[in-house]
C-alpha cells in the first residue's frame, strides 16, 4: 500500500497538467437549476480519462516499471490515483451544492425541481459514491486488460463504465419513483431526513471503498503483457 | 560474490507479428555488454522482459545470481534503467523527478547526486524536454549512480547523440565499470559504439540470438569472404552473402572456410557481423 501511495503521489506530480483542473470546475454545474445532478457527477469520467491518456501518452509505466515497485503496485497506484481525482471532484460538488442552496433557485429553494427527482443532499452523495465505485469496478479491469491501454480500449474501458455505473443510480432513481418515502429521504432536507441520508452516505463511501479495492485486485488480475 | 551480473536463460516472448525464442546470455560482473540488432530485432523486448516491464512468457533472469521474479523488488534497487533519451514528463523539473524517482530507494545519496549534477552540468531547474539528448542520458546516469545501482541497463542510450556526445557517454559507460563491481548492458544498433567500449557481445535477429559472449572471440571465430562468384559450397556455409556483378562477400564461420571459390578472408567488424547476420541467406543478389 505504501508503493501505492508513492506511485499515485508521484502521478499527481507528474502526470497532472494544470489546465486539467478546468474540468473540476464543471461540478459548479449544480448551481444551474434543474440540471441533473448525476449528471454533473458523471462528468468525473472526463478528468480521469484524460489523466489517463497523460499517463499513456508519456509511458509511464515504461518508467515506473523499472523502479523497484510490482505490477500490481502499478495498478493499485492508479487506481487509487483515480480514486482521490473522484474524491476531489465529489467534495467540490458538495461545496457548490452547498453554496448554491443560498441563491434563490438553488438546492435549499423550493422551486427548483431537478429532472431526475434528487437535489445535493447527503444521501445523494452516498448514492454518487456508489456509482463510482461501480464506474472503478469497471473502468480498472477494463483499461488494464491485456496489458497497458491503448487509446481504443481506454475508451471502451470509459465508456462501459459509465454505462454500468448509471445502473445502481437507475436503481435508486426507480425506488424513489416507486416508493414515496424514499423518494422523501432523498430530496429533503432537514431533521427527520439527515439521519437515513447520513446512513445512505456512509454506506456509500463504503461501497465506494470496497469496489475499487476490489477494481485494484480485478485489474491486476486482468493485466497481463 | 557472483560470478555474473546478469544471467538471462531461454527467455521467450510472444506477439501477434514477433516473438522473442529462446534468448540466452551472461554478463560477467565489472563488464560491458553491447546488445546488438538491427531495428526490430527483438532488442528492446528483451531489455523490457528482463525488467519486468513486459511479462515474458518463458525463461528466467537471474541478477547477481538471484531469480528476478521471486526477488523483483529488492533486485531492482541494485538495478538502473534508462530507456532512449528519457521521452516521458517532458514538463517535469530535473530535481522534482530526481526526488520523487529517490523515494523509492532508500540509499538514495542526494550528496552524490548534487556531486554529479555539477559534473554532468545538469540544472535542477530545467525541464526534462529542454535538455537535449546527451544530457538526458547523463541525467538518468546521475540518477543510477546516487543510489548505488550494480548493474546498468540502458536500451539505446546513444540514439540521436552527436559523435562527440556519443564518445562521452561511451567514456562514462568504461568509467562506471572501471571498479570492477559493477556491470553495464546497453542496447543498440550503432555498431560503433561498440568496437569502443563493449568487452561482451550479444548478437540478436528476429527475436533469436545469433552469437553471445566475448566481443573478441566472436570476431575472430568470423570471416569475411569474397570472390569472383559464390560456390553452392560457399552459399551453403554463408551466413550471409551479397553477390553483385563485381563479385561476392559472404560472412563465414571459421571452421567453416570453404576450400575453393574464396579469394580473400578477413576478419569482420561488428557492422559486417550484424550485416550479414541479418541479410541471412535470403539475399544472393544485389538489389542494384
Amino acid at each position: 500500500m505504501k508503493t501505492a501511495i508513492k506511485l499515485a503521489r508521484a502521478h499527481f506530480e507528474l502526470n497532472f497538467p494544470k489546465p486539467i483542473i478546468l474540468m473540476f470546475l464543471m461540478s459548479a454545474i449544480v448551481f444551474a437549476p434543474n440540471y441533473p445532478r448525476i449528471v454533473v457527477a458523471c462528468f468525473v469520467v472526463m478528468p480521469v480519462a484524460s489523466l489517463f491518456g497523460f499517463i499513456r501518452e508519456h509511458r509511464t509505466d515504461d518508467v515506473f516499471s523499472a523502479l523497484p515497485v510490482r505490477r500490481a503496485d502499478l495498478i493499485n497506484g492508479q487506481t487509487l490515483f483515480a480514486a482521490v481525482i473522484e474524491m476531489i471532484y465529489v467534495a467540490l460538488m458538495a461545496v457548490f451544492a452547498l453554496f448554491s442552496a443560498f441563491i434563490p433557485f438553488g438546492e435549499g429553494s423550493t422551486i427548483i425541481k431537478t429532472a431526475v427527482g434528487m437535489k445535493c443532499t447527503p444521501g445523494f452523495f452516498g448514492v454518487v459514491l456508489s456509482v463510482y465505485g461501480v464506474l472503478n469496478l469497471v473502468l480498472m479491469p477494463v483499461y488494464f486488460k491485456g496489458g497497458n491501454a491503448t487509446a481504443s480500449r481506454a475508451f471502451v474501458s470509459a465508456v462501459l463504465a459509465v454505462l454500468c455505473a448509471l445502473v445502481p443510480y437507475a436503481l435508486f432513481e426507480t425506488l424513489s419513483v416507486i416508493f414515496p418515502a424514499v423518494s422523501a429521504v432523498f430530496n429533503s432536507f432537514g431533521a427527520p431526513v439527515i439521519g437515513w441520508q447520513l446512513l445512505i452516505l456512509a454506506m456509500g463511501s463504503a461501497v465506494f471503498v470496497a469496489l475499487t479495492f476490489l477494481s485494484a485486485k480485478l485489474a491486476v488480475c486482468a493485466y497481463k503483457k | 560474490m557472483c560470478d555474473y551480473a546478469l544471467e538471462v536463460e531461454s527467455l521467450s516472448k510472444n506477439f501477434e507479428n514477433f516473438a522473442l525464442k529462446d534468448v540466452s546470455f551472461k554478463l560477467p560482473v565489472g563488464y560491458i555488454m553491447g546488445f546488438v540488432g538491427r531495428n526490430g530485432a527483438g532488442k528492446s523486448t528483451t531489455v523490457k522482459s528482463i525488467l519486468n516491464i513486459i511479462e515474458p512468457d518463458g525463461g528466467s533472469v537471474k541478477v547477481f545470481g538471484e531469480d528476478m521474479a521471486a526477488n523483483e523488488i529488492r533486485l531492482k534497487k541494485t538495478i538502473a534503467y534508462s530507456s532512449g533519451t528519457f521521452e516521458s514528463f517532458p514538463s517535469a523539473e530535473t530535481d522534482k523527478f530526481a526526488r520523487i524517482y529517490a523515494s523509492f530507494y532508500d540509499n538514495f545519496d542526494f550528496g552524490r547526486y548534487e556531486n554529479l549534477k555539477k559534473r554532468f552540468d545538469l540544472n535542477g531547474k530545467k525541464k526534462l524536454k529542454t535538455l537535449s539528448a546527451g544530457m538526458r542520458v547523463k541525467f538518468s546516469v546521475a540518477l543510477a549512480l546516487s543510489h548505488e545501482a550494480k548493474l546498468f541497463i540502458f536500451d539505446e542510450p546513444t540514439s540521436g547523440l552527436d559523435p562527440v556526445a556519443r564518445d562521452e557517454m561511451l567514456d562514462l559507460f568504461r568509467e562506471i565499470v572501471e571498479g570492477g563491481d559493477k556491470s553495464v548492458l546497453f542496447s543498440t544498433h550503432i555498431t560503433s559504439d561498440l568496437d569502443k567500449c563493449a568487452d561482451y557481445l550479444t548478437v540478436i535477429d528476429d527475436g533469436k540470438v545469433y552469437a553471445s559472449g566475448v566481443k573478441d572471440e566472436i570476431i575472430a571465430s568470423h570471416a569475411v569472404i569474397g570472390g569472383k562468384t559464390a560456390t553452392d559450397e560457399i552459399k551453403r556455409v554463408a551466413i550471409g552473402y551479397k553477390q553483385t556483378s563485381l563479385g561476392y562477400t559472404a560472412l563465414v564461420k571459421k571452421s567453416d572456410l570453404p576450400k575453393d571459390g574464396c579469394e580473400y578472408s578477413n576478419p569482420p567488424d561488428i557492422e559486417q557481423l550484424l550485416l550479414y547476420v541479418s541479410k541471412g541467406n535470403k539475399n544472393g543478389e544485389s538489389a542494384l
